[in-house]
């Protein structure tokens, strides 16, 4: 005789407010329901009432966590509709500042991951490294969260060499703290016994899931917008893209952990790499006339993408927000089908839910 | 050119497979029969609804390698349109959501509850002015 059994709202194994309820037959789940919209705030529709430049401070904010990444792809879609050109130099700055927050919300994942298989001092210590990466950030942009770095046509705030060999020395820092993260992923027992064969999918049912990201990654698809729908300068740029295939909790996590070590090399190159000039375009976009564009980027849970809808006058007809959250989400109640109660949290966590990003 | 796409196939729905991004207008039968002729090749990415013009559109986003395809339906009188979740489980939460927001009702959607607003709001709160 199964029995119901409800997760959340607020759940000490969640960051965030969401609701799961289980259907269990003894310690199995047999069935699994997620709830959504307890931050709902109409993001999308707030977005039409405001102007084009006033919305990057609204979709900043709609993540606490890849804040960049939405600024960026709403900034894509602004600056694809309004024909604007976007200098070189901002270019590298908007990859530099991304990269560092994938590696941010990687680490952030990871610690959360260990704290959730009750591995505290692996937590503590992933998240001493995600300290390193904020005070980065900080230096880069002046905030630790919301960045606004970007504004449409370019960039807001340039670097110098002084800002580029802090980053560097902090890089050193984060590979070494990394490596020893993906020594512990591969060899500690008790991290591999709560993540090895645990939410098992197959790479066509991730297909039809429409999985994204690092989700996506974990089970052999291999799909990177940076590498398969290549924006900005990445294409310039040398790293690898990294695909597992065993569809575990444990390759979807471990993917993480050598995407941080890429990132690390992409801002190593950028730093190097990056041209003298100007890092805004001087035009100023007021109104937009009817266009109909979209804007992708790789986010660090996996593509994000932003469609605008414009109608001639000084904003958004129609701005809606495709966070990769919204499409992982649903997956992790086919993951949950089958597996044991003690599992649920890592599941649900597993795939990095943001909870404020999916529920706008 | 698509990868593994047969370019006879797209034609057939006025698809070039060129580009960035194709908007393509589409009506309910062909969109059915469009997913699933293509739902093992391409990712489904989202819907995006809106009105326009005293109507309701709703595109359908499907994406291979750096292609977009944006399958725009006009939302018959009734706003019905049939689901195509029994087809592709990816559109189960895109199209609950746009039940909630713009009141659009998708027939035989497996499990059609509130998703994003509580249970007793009004639908549609995306269509107010």
């Amino acid at each position: 005789m199964g029995y119901k059994f409800p997760l959340g709202p607020y759940h000490p194994a969640f960051e965030e407010g969401e609701y799961i309820e289980l259907e269990l037959e003894g310690e199995m789940v047999a069935d699994a329901e997620i709830k959504i919209g307890f931050i709902h705030r109409a993001v999308e529709k707030s977005a039409t009432k405001r102007t084009f430049i006033k919305d990057l401070g609204l979709v900043e904010r709609t993540c606490g966590i890849c804040s960049f990444h939405h600024s960026w792809a709403y900034c894509l879609a602004v600056e694809k509709a309004a024909g604007l050109e976007i200098p070189e130099r901002a270019e590298y700055i908007r990859v530099l500042t991304a990269e560092l927050e994938r590696i941010h919300s990687h680490l952030m994942y990871l610690g959360a991951m260990a704290h959730k298989m009750g591995f505290d001092t692996l937590f503590m210590f992933t998240w001493s490294g995600r300290e390193a990466v904020m005070d980065m950030l900080e230096l880069l942009s002046g905030n630790r969260v919301n960045y606004a770095m970007n504004t449409i046509g370019g960039v807001r705030r340039d670097i110098d060499e002084n800002i580029a060999d802090q980053i560097r020395a902090a890089m050193n820092t984060l590979e070494d703290l990394t490596l020893k993260l993906k020594d512990t992923w591969t060899k500690d027992a008790s991290t591999l016994a709560r993540t090895k064969n645990v939410g098992v999918v197959t790479q066509k049912e991730a297909h039809l899931l429409g999985v994204v990201g690092p989700t996506a990654r974990g089970c052999g698809i291999r799909e990177d917008l940076r590498k398969t729908a290549t924006y900005s300068v990445y294409s310039s740029l040398n790293f690898e893209l990294i695909v597992l295939d065993d569809g575990d909790v444990w390759s979807r996590t471990f993917v993480r952990v050598l995407e941080a070590l890429e990132s690390i090399k992409i801002i190593r190159q950028v730093l190097d790499k990056i041209p003298q000039g100007p890092i805004k375009n001087p035009k100023t976009v007021l109104k937009i006339q009817p266009n109909d564009t979209i804007g992708r980027v790789e986010a660090p849970r996996g593509e994000l993408m932003y469609h605008l809808i414009t109608d001639g006058t000084d904003r958004p007809a129609r701005l809606k927000i495709r966070t990769p959250t919204l499409i992982n989400l649903p997956a992790s109640e086919h993951m949950l089908r089958g597996a044991n109660l003690a599992d649920a949290p890592i599941i649900v966590g597993h795939i990095d839910p943001c909870m404020s990003c999916m529920d706008r | 050119m698509l990868p593994g796409i047969s370019q006879t196939k797209l034609e057939h729905y006025g698809i070039k497979g060129e580009g960035e991004r194709e908007i393509v207008d589409i009506d309910i039968p062909s969109l059915m029969q469009f997913v699933l002729d293509f739902r093992d090749d391409m990712r489904f990415i989202t819907i995006t609804a809106y009105p326009q013009d005293e109507n309701l559109y709703m595109q359908y986003h499907f994406t291979l390698g750096d292609w977009v395809v944006s399958l725009r339906l006009k939302v018959p009188e009734d706003k019905t349109v049939p689901s195509i979740t029994p087809l592709l489980p990816a559109a189960d939460w895109a199209e609950r959501e746009i039940m909630d927001l713009f009141d659009i009702t998708f027939s035989n959607h497996p499990r059609p509850k509130r998703l994003i607003i509580p249970d007793d709001a009004k639908r549609g709160i995306y269509l107010e002015t």
